[in-house]
């Protein structure tokens, strides 16, 4: 069912390709996309296909039965827009990636670099620019019979910059099995991107010693060493039933002596946890480098609220 | 293939809108964004023109469950433009049916903030929607926000993003129109299912999804 829905959407945006070309023609004023092409070339309207492109980065060069290795989805995005962070913010959508692997092979949660904060007139979101790759853990089976594993992705994708559109690709990886593979040159190329981002990603708080995180009478506190920075802020997740009470976008909190710390009002309601546990989420970002150093947070909160939870 | 048919005019907004500088500059410094109006609250008075040129007053409905869908033509959740749009694979006429089954005087309205996203005139709006309704069936006022105001007293992020007013004026629901992997679950239509039945409405808020709102 979910490939048939991609199929249907490509079908439109193309559709869509046709007509914009032909409407372009006539509305191409000044400051319309139309002048940004070289002369002498039609004009193109975008779609969410041409605006991103996409790619699978192998983190292995061969899958050993019980490992777990890593798979980057690269998303080239054309200058000036962007897609979002699992988190969109005000407005938005993350991307989708939706995975079939073989039997007995395990998918793990996405893991997703700090991001960047969009503020317009009315809305902060969160996302990506230029370039990003977004990590998936996989676990092999103890055991596994076949040579070769094969890998479906279905990736979707909400880009947008003023206007927004949507994208909608497949890719097919298929990874040798138990055997010692020696790498060319472009696996090299891949496996070593792949090890660079995800030493990227937010490191788990309970990873780093002398940090804290707790929910203490309807406050998010959160302490920790900040090194060298001097700023730090708090980019929330979307948890539901939980939220940060006061307007959206960032937190800022206090640097002093080398540590940072947060005190964060929560708005807790339980009606609107729909279904799911009551937790607080997020993450710390350390300095303005947007490759800078990151802290995940993501601790439950208690229902009855005025129980301390430690990380 | 009815998609195809209200291309063109969906087109030639996108090509005068596209045409400006970056409006979303990323940035580390903490925004400001203005509160916004308050579940349990009285929901913010309005006196907007339809694309008919009629006036709509919040007021006129005193009494009537009110449902409010932000709204913008050419985003691709909540307009003409592709198959994904709640307008486009049935997900408004269907929760408009089901709304009339449980309560047969709800008024379902559209708001159209997208001015500042556009770069158009509240008439040049008014008119593209006009044309829009008319090609896709919508069957609910749209009404223009030529000036965003609606938009900022509301909160509206997103399009969509959904309001529900029971018939005292107080705000009961706001926030995504179904779930995302589920749409099957209408939150507005549980809402309005609530308000009747007389019992809390749950959730009251879930965050909504879709193209942003811009504020002037």
């Amino acid at each position: 069912m979910i490939r048939l829905k991609i199929v249907e959407v490509g079908v439109v945006l193309g559709l869509l390709t046709l007509g914009a070309a032909a409407s372009l023609t006539a509305a191409g004023g000044p400051g319309s996309s139309v002048q940004e092409d070289p002369p002498g070339k039609p004009a193109q309207q975008p779609t969410g296909e041409s605006l991103v492109q996409t790619d699978i980065m192998r983190g292995v060069s061969s899958i050993q039965p019980g490992s777990t290795f890593h798979v980057g989805v690269r998303y080239e995005i054309s200058p000036q827009w962007h897609i979002y962070w699992r988190n969109a913010g005000d407005s938005g959508l993350p991307p989708g990636i939706s995975i079939q692997a073989p039997e007995g092979f395990v998918v793990g949660e996405t893991l997703w670099p700090r991001p960047q904060v969009f503020r317009a007139p009315g809305e902060v979101t969160y996302g990506y620019e230029n370039e990003v790759v977004l990590i998936v853990p996989i676990t092999a089976p103890a055991e596994i019979a076949a040579s070769e594993a094969t890998f479906d992705f279905d990736l979707d994708w909400f880009v947008c910059k003023k206007l927004c559109f949507m994208g909608a690709r497949k890719h097919t990886m298929t990874v040798p099995v138990g055997v010692h593979v020696r790498p060319t040159p472009d696996l090299v190329r891949q496996e070593r991107a792949v090890a660079s981002w995800l030493a990227r990603m937010p490191v788990p708080l309970n990873k780093i010693r002398s940090a804290r995180a707790r929910v203490q009478a309807d406050r998010l506190v959160v302490t920790g060493p900040a090194g060298a920075v001097q700023t730090a802020l708090f980019y929330p997740d979307d948890t539901p039933g939980v939220s940060v009470d006061g307007p959206s976008g960032p937190v800022t909190g206090e640097v002093s002596g080398g540590r940072f710390s947060f005190e964060i009002p929560l708005k807790i309601d339980p009606e609107n946890a729909l279904g799911k546990p009551l937790r607080v989420a997020g993450i710390v970002v350390l300095g303005p480098d947007k490759r800078g150093r990151a802290i995940r947070v993501d601790i439950p909160v208690d229902s009855a609220r005025d129980r301390a939870v430690d990380d | 293939m009815k998609i195809s048919t209200f291309v063109p005019a969906l087109c030639v907004a996108a090509a005068v809108s596209l045409g400006g500088a970056s409006f979303a500059t990323p940035t580390e410094a903490v925004p400001t964004v203005a509160a916004a109006a308050e579940v349990g609250k009285p929901a913010p008075a309005f006196t907007l023109k339809d694309t008919d040129g009629k006036t709509h007053n919040l007021s006129d409905f005193k009494g009537k469950i009110v449902v409010l869908e932000w709204f913008c033509p050419t985003c691709p959740y909540s307009g003409g433009n592709g198959g994904r749009s709640i307008h486009n694979n049935g997900s408004v006429k269907e929760l408009q049916k089901n709304l009339k089954g449980v309560d047969s005087d709800v008024v379902y309205i559209l708001v159209d903030s997208s001015t500042v996203k556009m770069r158009k005139s509240a008439d040049e709006l008014s008119k593209q929607d006009a044309a829009l309704k008319k090609r896709i069936g919508i069957d609910a006022p749209i009404l223009i926000d030529g000036d965003t105001a609606v938009a900022k007293a509301y909160g509206a992020k997103a399009t969509p993003h959904m309001f529900v007013i029971d018939g005292d004026g107080i705000l009961r629901y706001h926030g995504a129109f179904s779930d995302r992997s589920d749409k099957n679950t209408n939150y507005v239509l549980n809402s309005v299912k609530s308000i009747k039945a007389g019992t809390e409405v749950k959730p009251t808020y879930v965050k909504q999804w879709g193209c942003g709102v811009r504020y002037k």
